[in-house]
């Protein structure tokens, strides 16, 4: 009651306010409006449902399959226990050579992304076709995962550590790029425009304006990306591009469901230990 | 361009700049000799910031012609270098480059005059950090020099703002609304520095401003801007309400009763 009184009795004095309200009022759905996109909603809900009902279908999603495979997954459970501690010495050589392909994947795929990136950013790109050209590459990059690179690589130069390494930097420099090009595309313009004004070029304005505002995301993510990398190159040795993949597929295949198990245990430990860092040390960053 | 010290410093004739279907300047004439304050007045919204970003070509004009110190000026991207360095721009917003500290705030100021490679480097003589503290000293900024930008107040910022003009050497100041994101004791004093910069430098200003009462207090020559047309132009003194009901459009209280 109050408010309302209040509210009419700004209408009557004000002309600017009235005339803001009826612009918001304007600017609402009609009735008719808003059920058409209820009406959408709906049907675009009962699409998803079945959208999804097809496709467990398809991949044989099953509940019961699930519950009658408890006891099989119990079975290969309760087989790696004791896990085969003896065989951590074995490893020591591969967990480091996985936390070297995280970071020279991560290193490259920084060269790589840093020039994609700032000529892929619409406020700094020095032409549009070179904009959509460097965002092109930098989508297709993105889009193949790194296991497919790691698999082309590694029939084109062999196996070992160096395709893994390959992989992982075509893949960073894909995601690395187009956060660069948002995170420049980001930035407050303000001090972009006001060098323009004092007649500065192209190249003055990217160090002077644009790389003191984006350096502290960039190390930030290029930090995150490293921790990524290492999850991402504990598995590269499934197809062969080196790192403790390799032993966690050949322990699997021979049945050695010991060995099996410390290679899990090194897994989760390298991948919690580095986000654990990660994660403090970018925290003092920011 | 020092050819022509005589004449005017800047002359605009017929200009005109429409945003797609927004036309924010009609058919702008105005001529500014050289030493002049002259305060543009005018609602927010009438044009006066597409006014000063055509004069130093951050928007490329739709129509007309703009000579500075008897040049025409042009989008060609050597000669456009060499004429916005005699042009400093100071901002609403400040637009200082928060991390970094003071004094390269200062000297990108001189990045018209630099070659690309030192300043890539970001190499700078003793000679050239001497000339910005110079420049701080001018607006009582030095003993803040290398403390990083975003320490400072808002006032702060602004004089920061003014000695990186400054270090351009300029012939001409824009100022866009340079205090309207002040209050009132910190915006007398960034003018009154403004003012000081005209009278003891000689350099030529323009000011944009919304608020009757600062125009009142620095300015001589009034410049009303309504609609993107000009519809005063003359001496403080022929300020007449009659002339600022024809500026604000009738439609004063948020504009100029501060
Ligand atoms: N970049 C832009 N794009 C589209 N319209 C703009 C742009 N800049 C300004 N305008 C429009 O041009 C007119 C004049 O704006 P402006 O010069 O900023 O006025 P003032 O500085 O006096 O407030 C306004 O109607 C504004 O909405
Ligand atoms: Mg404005």
């Amino acid at each position: 009651m109050m408010s309302s009184a209040i509210a009419n009795q700004r209408l009557t004095t004000d002309p600017d306010y009235r005339a803001r309200l009826q612009q918001r009022l304007d600017s609402e759905m009609t009735p008719a409006e808003r059920y058409r996109m209820m009406a959408v909603q709906f049907a675009t809900l009962v699409v998803v449902a079945i959208v999804l009902y097809w496709t467990a279908v398809d991949t044989n999603v099953s509940l019961g399959e699930l519950v009658r495979g408890i006891p099989a997954i119990a079975n290969y459970v309760a087989r790696m226990y004791p896990p085969d501690w003896a065989y951590s010495r074995a490893l020591l050589g591969p967990t480091i050579e996985t936390i070297e392909i995280a970071i020279w994947g991560t290193v490259l795929g920084i060269v790589l992304g840093l020039p994609l990136g700032l000529l892929g950013a619409r406020n700094i790109t020095p032409h549009v076709t070179i904009y959509a050209a460097s965002r092109f590459i930098l989508n297709a990059l993105r889009g193949v995962s790194e296991l497919v690179f790691a698999l082309i690589f590694v029939s084109a130069v062999g196996l070992g550590p160096f395709p893994g390494i390959l992989a992982l930097a075509l893949h960073n420099a894909g995601m690395l790029g187009k956060f660069y090009a948002e995170a420049i595309e980001a930035i407050d313009p303000g001090p972009v425009e006001a060098l323009q004004a004092t007649g500065a070029n192209w190249i003055q304005i990217i160090v002077f304006a644009i790389i003191p505002q984006v350096t502290p995301h960039f190390i930030t993510y290029n930090m995150y990306r490293f921790e990524v990398s290492i999850r991402s190159a504990t598995v590269l040795g499934l197809v062969g591009a080196g790192g403790i993949g390799f032993y966690l597929i050949s322990s699997i295949r021979l049945f050695d469901y010991q060995e099996t198990a410390i290679v899990l245990i090194i897994i989760v430990l390298l991948v919690v230990i580095t986000d654990y860092l990660g994660t403090r040390l970018r925290a003092r960053i920011i | 361009m020092i050819a022509s010290d005589q004449g005017p410093i800047l002359e605009i004739k017929g200009l005109r700049k429409n945003y797609g279907s927004t036309v924010a300047l009609r058919e702008v004439n105005l001529t500014a000799r050289r030493g002049e304050l002259i305060v543009i007045l005018g609602r927010s919204g009438a044009g006066k910031s597409t006014l000063m970003r055509c004069i130093n070509r951050l928007v490329t004009p739709t129509d007309g012609e703009i000579r500075f110190n008897g040049v025409p000026v042009s989008g060609d991207k050597k000669v456009l270098r060499a004429y916005r360095r005699k042009i400093g721009m100071i901002f609403q917003h400040f637009n200082l480059v928060r991390r970094l500290p003071v004094l390269e705030n200062v000297l990108t100021g001189m990045l018209g005059y630099k070659p690309t490679l030192p300043s890539i480097f970001k190499v700078f003589s003793r000679d050239e950090k001497l000339r910005a503290i110079e420049c701080l000293e001018r607006v009582d900024m030095a003993h803040k020099a290398f403390q990083r930008a975003d320490t400072l107040s808002g006032g702060e910022q602004q004089r920061v703002g003014i000695a990186r003009a400054l270090n351009q050497n300029p012939d001409l100041l824009l100022a866009d609304e340079p205090v309207a994101s002040l209050d009132p004791t910190i915006a007398r004093t960034v003018l009154g520095y403004i003012k000081q910069i005209n009278e003891e430098m000689g350099i030529t200003v323009l000011l944009n401003i919304h608020q009757v009462n600062y125009a009142r207090e620095i300015g001589h020559r009034i410049v009303g801007l309504a609609d993107g047309v000009i519809t005063f132009d003359g001496d403080i003194s022929n300020l007449t309400d009659d002339v600022l009901n024809r500026i604000y459009g009738g439609k004063p209280e948020d504009t100029y009763d501060v």
